[in-house]
């Protein structure tokens, strides 16, 4: 009885939820922008040195084909340095625990590779690969690569001993004991190294730009700070927070997809309504 | 295929940091096709190393021990294991995890869904086939792993105290399903448990085992009658099982009064 009721209450209640997440944000974010459009035309601070919230939205509708450009080149190199980083950092995560060899073999040098600051070889990337696109893949690869590694070892080495004892009794080969046991158990911390890599290679797309480029949010940002047009950086600076929103929800989204047996993902009534 | 086990002269020892822990000493122990036998011993005793090195999870460091009359060397995949825990992989629905014995031993999946489904009927989970485990209570977990170790109809059942996270109902209820379950195909069960009256209650023979490392104390012959029901718990022969093993315990020193 109790959970028919728990389950016939649970939309509008997941929907009041749903509502009150949006409302306190957007709260907090208008009284922010009042405080700031306040200041600056209290203060008659000068649009160069800060220019109020009205003043930017008016460059970014004004310049949004411009602006528009530039977000769609970063969020390109965003997303192909997120992707490789991926593609390459979970096969070698797999590689590192599968072989105690490898993992003596890579980790250190994987560990080391991370301490030097992505920023001071930029510029190596510029000379080796001129000033396309593909340098900015690399540098947001190699910043976004590390995060996903490091989750992926963690979720891959702590399987529980009782699994592993499961696994060997009905008969599973070792590819079989990664497929179906230790990989889709390691994919909650896997997530959690994407949404971790995600960001930095937002960062990294920016950095790239900023070595050297001619196109991209980055280069905008350069450009606008040196031309002491403030209000473009601003308007640059929103839409960049933009991608990495967006792109954050993305994996947000697939994760509840690929994991909604995860305590961080189902829903309290879920727990509550089927004892 | 019967399920003899042969436990020759077992012994365990680990290495751990600093040393060396004695789990098992030298235990020599035959379980007859079919029968039921308990192992009880205080926490910590060796009793559930015996029963890895059994399924071949864990090496003896010393002795042999034999399923019909072969060597263990190797994981067993033609036996059932019960863990303590339910140990379900929460990202498969229940009927899926019940499928895991399946796939890994290559069998014929279409068949066994349908024995899949039956299974979870017969421990009360009809209806509960597409539930994710973390919609399941503890005892509909614990249901499930044990439909998931029997599905393949395996002649030999080793259980590590698969009741001991349960409610005093739940556990009722559960070993009166297993009972029946094994009433119907006669299994060889070594049950790993630290309840007197479970054991008692189940088995066809109590193993006491003294504390680290495991030797057998003393192997109690349980002779009520089959089949059993709750209220043979109340019966003097019960009560006289099961204060003989209290008073080894107490000889033993794991209970003072």
């Amino acid at each position: 009885m109790t959970s028919s009721r728990a389950s016939a209450d649970a939309p509008t209640r997941d929907r009041s939820i749903q509502i009150m997440a949006l409302i306190y944000p957007t709260a907090s974010l208008l009284f922010l922008l009042a405080v700031w459009q306040g200041v600056v035309t209290a203060f008659e601070v000068k649009p160069f040195i800060l220019p109020s919230p009205a003043l930017v939205l008016r460059v970014i509708l004004d310049r949004h084909d411009v602006l528009l450009h530039h977000t769609l080149i970063t969020s390109y190199e965003t997303m192909a340095g997120f992707i490789l980083s991926v593609l390459i950092g979970i096969p070698i995560a797999a590689v590192v625990v599968a072989w105690r060899p490898v993992e003596r073999l890579l980790y250190p040098l994987l560990v080391a590779s991370q301490t030097v600051p992505k920023v001071a070889i930029a510029p190596l990337f510029i000379v080796w690969l001129g000033f396309g696109f593909l340098p900015k893949i690399i540098i947001a690869f190699l910043v976004a690569f590390f995060p996903i590694v490091i989750s992926t070892v963690a979720g891959l080495k702590s399987t529980p001993v009782e699994m592993i004892h499961l696994g060997r009794i009905v008969g599973f080969s070792s590819w079989q004991m990664f497929r179906k046991i230790s990989f889709p158990r390691a994919l909650p911390e896997i997530f959690a190294g994407m949404k971790v890599a995600m960001t930095l290679a937002v960062v990294g797309a920016i950095v790239g730009e900023f070595v050297g480029a001619s196109e991209g949010l980055g280069y905008l940002l350069m450009f606008a700070t040196a031309q002491m047009q403030t209000p473009l950086v601003f308007a640059a600076l929103v839409y960049l927070v933009v991608i990495g929103v967006v792109f954050f929800g993305f994996i947000q989204w697939c994760e509840r997809l690929a994991i909604p047996w995860h305590v961080s993902i189902r829903r309290d009534e879920l727990r509550i309504g089927s004892a | 295929m019967s399920g003899q086990i042969a436990i020759d002269d077992v012994g365990k020892v680990y290495a751990v940091r600093g040393g060396t822990v004695e789990a098992v000493r030298s235990l020599t122990l035959t379980i007859d096709a079919g029968e039921f036998v308990s192992l009880v011993g205080a926490s910590g005793c060796g009793k559930s190393t015996l029963l890895t090195m059994v399924a071949g999870l864990v090496p003896a460091s010393r002795g042999q021990i034999r399923i019909d009359n072969l060597a263990v060397t190797r994981p067993q995949t033609d036996i059932g294991f019960v863990f303590q825990d339910p140990v379900l992989l929460d990202w498969r629905r229940a009927l899926d995890n019940v499928m895991l014995s399946v796939e890994g031993r290559n069998l014929p999946l279409a068949d066994y869904r349908e024995r899949g489904a039956r299974l979870l009927q017969s421990v009360g989970l009809a209806g509960f086939e597409n539930r994710y485990p973390y919609e399941l209570s503890g005892g509909m977990r614990q249901r499930v792993s044990i439909c998931r170790a029997l599905i393949h109809d395996p002649p030999v059942l080793l259980m590590d105290e698969p009741f001991g996270a349960l409610d005093a109902l739940t556990r009722e209820q559960l070993m009166l399903d297993l009972l029946r379950v094994w009433q119907e195909r006669r299994k060889t069960v070594l049950f790993v448990t630290h309840s007197i009256s479970e054991a008692v209650f189940l088995s066809d023979r109590v193993v006491v085992l003294t504390q680290r490392p495991a030797r057998i104390q003393e192997t109690i012959t349980i002779e009520l009658p089959r089949p059993r029901g709750l209220k043979v718990r109340q019966s003097l022969e019960f009560v006289r099982y099961t204060e003989r093993i209290l008073d080894i315990f107490q000889a033993q020193g794991i209970l003072r009064e």
